[in-house]
């Protein structure tokens, strides 16, 4: 153990564990020099203990309180937020996979009206999906710059 | 004069660096033991007792050039 340095401090800081305690109390009894350290440390360390604490003014605790109420507030919304999408997000899927059965339906019955080919099912069901998915994708983008011009003025 | 002394340790917490008050405050009036003070400093815990000594030896420095060194030591 390196005793000199700094077993003082951190007896009156109280960080050490009752072995150490025991070994620095042990050479404390022993060094007069480490005995008179250990007392002026205790004395800094005693009177930080017996400071007053001291009392936040009335307006900042109320002032305080709010901005942790609004921020957990906004933290709800934004849990809200990302559960609505998700639900969204599946449902918007369940809907594209569903409308597969639709327009093969409609397709299979315009060829047949217009007794002609007016092309393969497939072939309408993925401009169906790129049309959806572009249009998703616009509404995105708007949603976002309007969400970010919000935070800007907030 | 306990009056005075305390006053003086008032003075002398107030004046140090944030980073060394908090400690000083986290480890004698909210009376955290070791690593919960870590915790609350975010911090590993050899990192915590380090600055807690710091601040400790910064205090006693300021205490020394305030008042009449036997006051302290």
């Amino acid at each position: 153990m390196s005793g000199h340095v700094t077993e003082p401090v951190a007896l009156a800081a109280g960080t050490l564990d009752p072995e150490e305690a025991r070994q620095a109390e042990a050479h404390l009894r022993e060094c007069a020099g480490c005995t008179a350290e250990a007392a002026a440390w205790r004395d800094v360390a005693g009177e930080l203990g017996r400071l007053p604490a001291p009392k936040p003014s009335r307006t900042l605790v109320a002032r305080t309180m709010r901005a942790v109420e609004e921020c957990l507030a906004e933290r709800e919304e934004r849990a809200w937020n990302r559960a609505a999408l998700g639900f969204l997000v599946a449902f918007a899927w369940t809907l594209a996979v569903l409308s597969w059965l639709v327009v093969d339906l409609v397709s299979g019955a315009l060829a047949l009206q217009l007794d002609r080919s007016v092309g393969s099912s497939a072939a309408w069901y993925a401009a169906y999906l790129v049309a959806g998915w572009l249009s998703a994708g616009a509404a995105a983008v708007l949603l976002g710059r309007r969400t970010r011009e919000e935070g800007r003025v907030a | 004069m306990e009056g005075q002394r305390r006053a003086r340790v008032g003075e002398s917490l107030a004046a140090l660096a944030p980073l060394d008050r908090e400690v000083l405050t986290l480890r004698f009036e909210e009376e955290l033991a070791l690593p919960q003070l870590a915790q609350a400093l975010g911090v590993p815990v050899p990192t915590a007792k380090a600055r807690l000594y710091r601040a400790l030896a910064r205090l006693r420095g300021r205490l020394l050039l305030r008042a009449p060194a036997e006051e302290w030591r």
